[in-house]
């Protein structure tokens, strides 16, 4: 086990908050940025975006083996890669990275998706990215989820197989402008149902 | 159950983020526009290119014994087609071919291949390409196509 790895039993909390309104500001010009993308023209338009967010890409990669080869050489701060490529495809590099036990292994990954076949859906889920970003790539939605993975609270870990973020998300609360839970709408429509009865709500009966 | 082992290593970028300096996120969405307007005339060529490849692709039927390989081939356009479509406000346009890979890879898992429903797809997204359509006729399509995907979704194998 290397140095920067605990074990521990019990699951961390998370006390941060992701999102992002028009007037946060941030500074991410020295990050060095790693995109990963076979189609040429998708590359410079996700490099032209960031580079209007004040982010340089450092690194372009056309496959997932340049890739590979260069996140074993040099050091990145956030890698953007694309899911579908032809060869080993952007959910197995991920998976590799997570495992590789390098310097890179816990770099922030943001994977951009088009469309998600059902046969990778358990792939996308299991291979460790921060986040999955849906095509189209707009860029409101993809400076939203940069400042998320920036600020990602989540801790990493490794359990049965799976390195990446923790992926529970319940103790944190919708972001912001977003609505809130599902099982907080059930939980709040349980208690108006029960005050029209005058039942008593039972603890837990929305979960 | 599995020990969880976490990882004690806070990443750089939440340490670079909030280092003083920078902008705001409006004045990076703003910036990105700019930076992204020259590419705008290159992204609708591209766009034009991968349109007509889907088209001359999807003009006829597969050859028997063929049609897996076709399938993946018009997944693999309509992928490069959302790859280059994404900043410039083409939603509907956008929907509609991920309406196709859904379609195609619906019919790839179930072993069976509907050229027809795939070209209507085709269509349909170069009518979404022109901007002078109205919005109403717009979701009209798009809820047509839906269809199309849940009925080929219910059909047997």
């Amino acid at each position: 086990m290397s140095d920067d790895v605990e074990q521990v039993e019990a699951p961390g909390s998370a006390d941060e908050e992701a999102g992002f309104n028009p007037n946060t500001i941030f500074n991410l010009g020295k990050a060095v940025v790693m995109v990963v993308d076979d189609n040429a023209f998708s590359l410079k338009l996700t490099t032209q975006t960031l580079l209007g967010f004040g982010i340089q890409v450092r690194h372009r990669c056309a496959s997932a083996d340049e890739a590979m080869k260069l996140l074993q050489q040099a050091t990145v701060d956030l890698l953007i890669v694309d899911a579908e490529m032809p060869g080993i495809d952007g959910y197995e590099l991920v998976k590799w990275l997570r495992h590789a036990e390098i310097e890179n292994s816990w770099v922030p990954i943001m994977m951009v998706s088009g469309h998600t076949r059902e046969s990778k859906v358990a792939d996308a889920r299991d291979c460790g990215a921060n986040f999955i970003l849906a095509r189209p790539l707009v860029p409101s939605v993809f400076l939203e989820r940069i400042l998320w993975v920036a600020r990602d609270p989540r801790r990493m870990l490794k359990a049965g197989g799976y390195n990446g973020p923790d992926r529970r998300f319940q103790e944190m609360g919708p972001p912001d402008g977003v609505d809130e839970r599902r099982a907080d709408v059930l939980r709040a429509r349980a208690a108006a149902e029960a005050a029209q009865t005058d039942q008593p709500l039972a603890a837990g009966s929305a979960s | 159950m599995s020990a969880v082992m976490w990882v004690m290593k806070k990443s750089r970028l939440s340490q670079l983020i909030d280092e003083s300096g920078g902008t705001t996120a409006l004045n990076a969405l703003r910036e990105a526009e700019r930076q992204l307007a020259p590419l705008r005339d290159a992204a609708m060529e591209a766009l034009e290119a991968g349109l007509v490849e889907l088209e001359d692709m999807t003009a006829s039927a597969p050859p028997a014994g063929l049609e897996g390989f076709w399938l993946d081939e018009v997944y693999r356009a309509g992928g490069g087609l959302l790859d280059v479509a994404g900043p410039f406000g083409l939603d509907d346009m956008c929907s509609a071919t991920y309406s196709l890979c859904e379609l195609v890879d619906r019919q790839k898992r179930a072993e069976r291949c509907d050229p027809t429903t795939v070209r209507i797809h085709v269509s349909s997204i170069r009518l979404l390409a022109r901007p002078d359509q109205p919005k109403e006729a717009r979701q009209a399509v798009l809820d047509g196509l839906s269809r199309l995907v849940e009925r080929a979704a219910r059909s047997p194998g």
